[in-house]
């Protein structure tokens, strides 16, 4: 017959080892020495209290506990809530990341400057160049600044400002400015700059 | 002179209603014969006073179970709070289909381990802590059972945390294999080998 396992070994220090295992135990020295050592552990470890507090403790400890959950909802962890709060919590990152999305979008050649007229802005925008089809005008990046929500409030602004007055004001472009955008422009940007300004000087009459 | 009129009445129906039995930390001894179950409804209920029972009936096993891990008072009896707290926390995730107290022993044991994984407990001396006592007892008999278990509480907190929880669940709080199994979230095969190889390391740690 084989030697007890580990669980059985236990089994017998606790005296719940079925009959037929029991008969080996009592036979066989190996087995019964193992059980021997169990036990001793055992009766060594249970005989040990844990001091026991002040009766005064135990009221003392529901008060603590009392407090602590005064001003908690019960059960507001419980797993089920947590779920509950997925779609919330799904929700707010969508609007999150839409906000960032159209902040990023919009961001780079829409940044109005001090001293900008409107026009200027609107003409600012990359030059249609080679305009291919409408298509090109419907690009994300390309928003039209006198129709666009985002621009609502640059635009009421800007509906009340008269320009003499600002530049009076000393409110202009820095000297020099307008010679070093021209510098950046490609050769063909500075064709279809020429041009539109020719075309302003012959409407205007100057 | 006088520059505003109050023209309100004072409401004739106002009620003073002075509770309690004068002892205000007593729980509430309408819910006292109620299983656990209906404490634990009734607290999601809203009252406040189930709850009291509930920490009332199972302060003490669960005291003991921390001291068990951590062998002084103070760590003991926060631990033993913070149970509470967390149970009455997390109260809407007891589902019912294990014993409240096997459930709480649950939080108790991972409280206990996330503790001692990251403070080494503190072994109270003897002097600090008298244990019962029995009227019977000679002085010298008591020193040494004192230090008896002084010895044997040393050597538990030496033991790997599974099977320290095995161990305490099993002979100081006598919890059977399975139950053992479903506070430890294992086994019963594995409960059984954790709590041979603890009384195993036991033996050598007591020589």
């Amino acid at each position: 017959m084989t030697h007890l396992s580990e669980s059985e070994l236990l089994d017998a220090a606790e005296a719940r080892l079925s009959a037929e295992r029991q008969r080996h135990a009592e036979t066989c020295a190996a087995c019964a020495r193992q059980i021997e050592d169990l036990r001793d552990v055992l009766a060594r470890t249970i005989g040990t209290d844990v001091p026991e507090p002040s009766p005064l403790f135990w009221d003392h400890f529901s008060a603590r506990v009392r407090d602590e959950i005064a001003n908690e909802t019960p059960g507001r962890w419980g797993w089920t809530s947590g779920l509950r709060a997925w779609p919330v919590a799904a929700a707010a990152a969508v609007v999150v990341a839409l906000l960032v999305a159209i902040s990023v979008f919009r961001a780079p050649s829409n940044q109005p400057t001090a001293g900008t007229d409107r026009q200027e802005v609107a003409d600012a925008r990359p030059p249609a160049v080679a305009p291919v089809d409408a298509d090109a005008d419907a690009d994300p990046n390309d928003v039209d600044v006198e129709v666009d929500e985002a621009w609502a409030v640059v635009r009421a602004v800007a509906d009340d400002v008269v320009w003499d007055d600002v530049t009076n004001a000393g409110i202009s472009a820095r000297p020099g400015s307008a010679d070093r955008a021209i510098q950046t422009l490609s050769a063909a940007e500075r064709t279809e700059l020429a041009a539109l300004i020719a075309e302003e000087l012959k409407r205007s009459g100057a | 002179m006088l520059s505003r009129v109050w023209t309100g009445v004072v409401t004739p129906d106002w009620k003073l209603r002075v509770s309690g039995t004068g002892n205000p930390t007593a729980a509430d001894p309408m819910w006292a014969s109620a299983e656990d179950r209906d404490l634990v409804t009734a607290t999601l209920a809203g009252k406040r006073e189930a709850f009291d029972v509930i920490v009332e009936r199972h302060r003490r096993q669960i005291y003991q179970l921390c001291f068990r891990f951590v062998g002084n008072h103070e760590d003991a009896s926060d631990l033993a709070q913070d149970v509470f707290v967390r149970a009455y926390r997390g109260l809407r995730g007891f589902k019912g289909n294990a014993s409240f107290s096997t459930w709480l022993y649950r939080i108790g044991v991972n409280v206990c381990l996330n503790r001692v994984s990251l403070k080494r407990p503190r072994i109270e001396a003897i002097d600090e802590r008298k244990l019962p006592e029995s009227s019977s007892e000679r002085p010298d008999v008591a020193v040494m059972r004192q230090e008896r278990a002084l010895e044997v509480r040393a050597a538990i907190a030496k033991l790997p945390p599974k099977q320290r929880a095995t161990l305490i669940l099993r002979i100081y709080h006598e919890l059977p294999h399975d139950e053992i199994a479903g506070v430890l979230g294992s086994s019963v095969g594995a409960v059984k080998a954790n709590f041979f190889h603890a009384l195993a390391n036991l033996k050598k740690l007591l020589r």
